[in-house]
């Protein structure tokens, strides 16, 4: 115990002797832990979005006019059979009528049309919606069958587009993921040269107190153990710096985010950032504290001489 | 006590420091180590600490073969030896008696251990009233007697003291003499590496002289030979 708080002691010093280089390993620390942080979020949002998207795809298939009732339920029970679809619901034309209607709310033109009509001009429908977007095309031959034709009328030109707007949402997040993981190895990098460096010039500064320290006994760990928490105190500083700057800033930038990007998807990134906080903490700390702790044993074992 | 047997040290450039060194020193002893500059002095000193290790040989220090010492176990023996150097060794921003307390801090003794002792071993030295003073505060010779203080710390077996007057004009030089020749009277062996004459011949100890890396005199109440 009281080689802890000694070891603890001299990485204490360690810094404060070195006060401007540890300022300086800090803020580059921070600097690489908040482009990390904003590149992560940013995956993370694009993947939310992108399984967002992929939920409100669905297909809806108008019925035949002379089609009863029981035919169409019938298909509507085969498709809910199929592996591929997750639910398929029968939408009867007063059911459409209303809510067409609902949709229409804010168009006065649309409502009175609609009361001037003495009939209901909708069909009735069936939504499909598939587990997987990548299943469409299965459920759109399945429902191009010859018995299926008599029921339903095909019209995949909405099923075409979706898939079309998906392909470039999982384009868009596969670049994202590529330049997440670009941006954290160059900053992997960066950090680890930065630390070694600190480290050496700590052994440098303190190497007539480390002969001394030899000379009079002090195991090696002694020795060794305050530059290793000296790296893990620059993980804690630059984490708990990093998270004091980024709250604000998503702060700042969540609500315009959600208004104009994320409106109509159910994403909320300040919620994210706050659902995540604890998490992104953790693993910054961690992640950059076993980065600097293997730099730091790098730079001891390459120069502190025992 | 210290045991030197057939020892040789070469460096890695080739050049042979020692040769066939043999030698025993007993416990309670004042053995001084003389010889020029060069011949291998501080080459002995520096493998009795574990600080370099011999290429032939055998080196038995309390009982304990260091021959093959693993770096784990040298602190175990730095804190069996006591360790005065000619440059002192102090850290400039501590006091004295934190230079002092720092051995015991490094080694993990509790507070109140570092507390008692460190008095203890400066009143010793003589330096019960210069604690709070920094090193540029205080002599050579003081600065000196606080590293024999510090060495003292761990009540070592054994005080090497590697030309500890080297820095010292003769009257503080003189004091650190007398303070080992105390410090040996306690019982504990003194091993003083020097190629200071007039000190040799006074204090009418065991001589061992070393030239060119090997043992060419050793007497038993011996004189500076070369």
């Amino acid at each position: 115990m009281f080689h802890f708080f000694r070891t603890v002691k001299f990485a204490l010093q360690n810094i404060y002797r070195n006060i401007w280089l540890t300022v300086m390993t800090v803020t580059i620390l921070v600097l690489a832990l908040f482009s990390v942080s904003i590149v992560i979020s940013l995956n993370s949002v694009s993947e939310q979005l992108l399984t967002s998207v992929k939920d409100k795809v669905d297909i809806s298939i108008s019925v035949l006019p002379d089609v009863n009732l029981s035919e169409a339920k019938t298909l509507v029970e085969r498709l809910q059979n199929l592996p591929e679809v997750k639910k398929a619901t029968y939408v009867s034309p007063d059911e459409a009528l209303e809510e067409f209607r609902l949709q229409h709310t804010d168009d006065p033109n649309i409502q009175e049309t609609l009361d001037l009509l003495e009939e209901n001009p909708l069909p009735a429908r069936i939504v499909v919606t598939a587990r997987e977007i990548e299943s469409f095309p299965s459920i759109l031959s399945y429902l191009n069958k010859d018995e299926n034709k008599q029921i339903i009328s095909t019209d995949t030109k909405e099923v075409e587009q979706a898939q079309i707007v998906i392909q470039r949402l999982t384009a868009l997040s596969d670049q994202i993921q590529k330049v997440a993981l670009g941006v954290t190895i160059v900053f992997i990098i960066i950090s680890f040269l930065v630390v070694f460096n600190t480290i050496r010039i700590a052994i440098y500064t303190h190497r007539e107190e480390i002969g001394i320290m030899k000379l009079v006994g002090a195991s090696n760990w002694f020795i060794r153990i305050p530059f290793l928490i000296e790296g893990v105190l620059y993980a804690f500083f630059a984490t708990v710096i990093t998270v004091a700057i980024l709250a604000p800033v998503l702060g700042f930038l969540a609500p315009h985010l959600n208004d104009s990007i994320f409106a109509s998807y159910n994403i909320d990134i300040s919620q994210f950032f706050q659902t995540h906080l604890w998490a992104l903490i953790g693993y910054q700390f961690l992640g950059v504290a076993v980065l600097n702790m293997a730099s730091a044993s790098f730079a001891i074992s390459r120069y502190l001489k025992i | 006590m210290i045991e030197f047997k057939e020892v040789d040290k070469f460096y890695r450039n080739g050049v042979q420091a020692l040769s066939d060194i043999t030698m025993s020193i007993e416990a309670g002893d004042f053995v001084s180590i003389v010889g020029q500059s060069g011949t291998g002095k501080t080459t002995i000193a520096r493998l009795i600490i574990a600080e370099e290790k011999p290429s032939e040989g055998q080196i038995i220090i309390g009982g304990w073969d260091i021959t093959h010492i693993k770096n784990a176990d040298i602190p175990l023996l730095r804190r069996q030896i006591g360790v005065v150097f000619q440059d002192f060794k102090l850290l400039p921003k501590k006091t004295l008696g934190e230079n002092v307390a720092f051995a015991l801090e490094v080694a993990g003794e509790p507070r109140q251990v570092i507390k008692k002792i460190v008095p203890q071993v400066l009143k010793i030295v003589g330096l019960e009233n210069k604690q709070q003073r920094f090193p540029n505060e205080v002599s050579g010779g003081e600065q000196q007697r606080a590293v024999i203080a510090r060495s003292l710390v761990h009540r070592p077996k054994i005080l090497l003291a590697d030309e500890p007057t080297g820095n010292l004009d003769s009257i503080n030089a003189e004091e650190i003499i007398s303070l080992l020749r105390k410090i040996n009277d306690l019982g504990t062996t003194v091993v003083l590496v020097t190629h200071n004459r007039e000190i040799v011949n006074k204090l009418k100890r065991r001589v061992i002289t070393i030239q060119d890396g090997k043992i060419i005199s050793d007497q038993k109440t011996g004189r500076y030979i070369l």
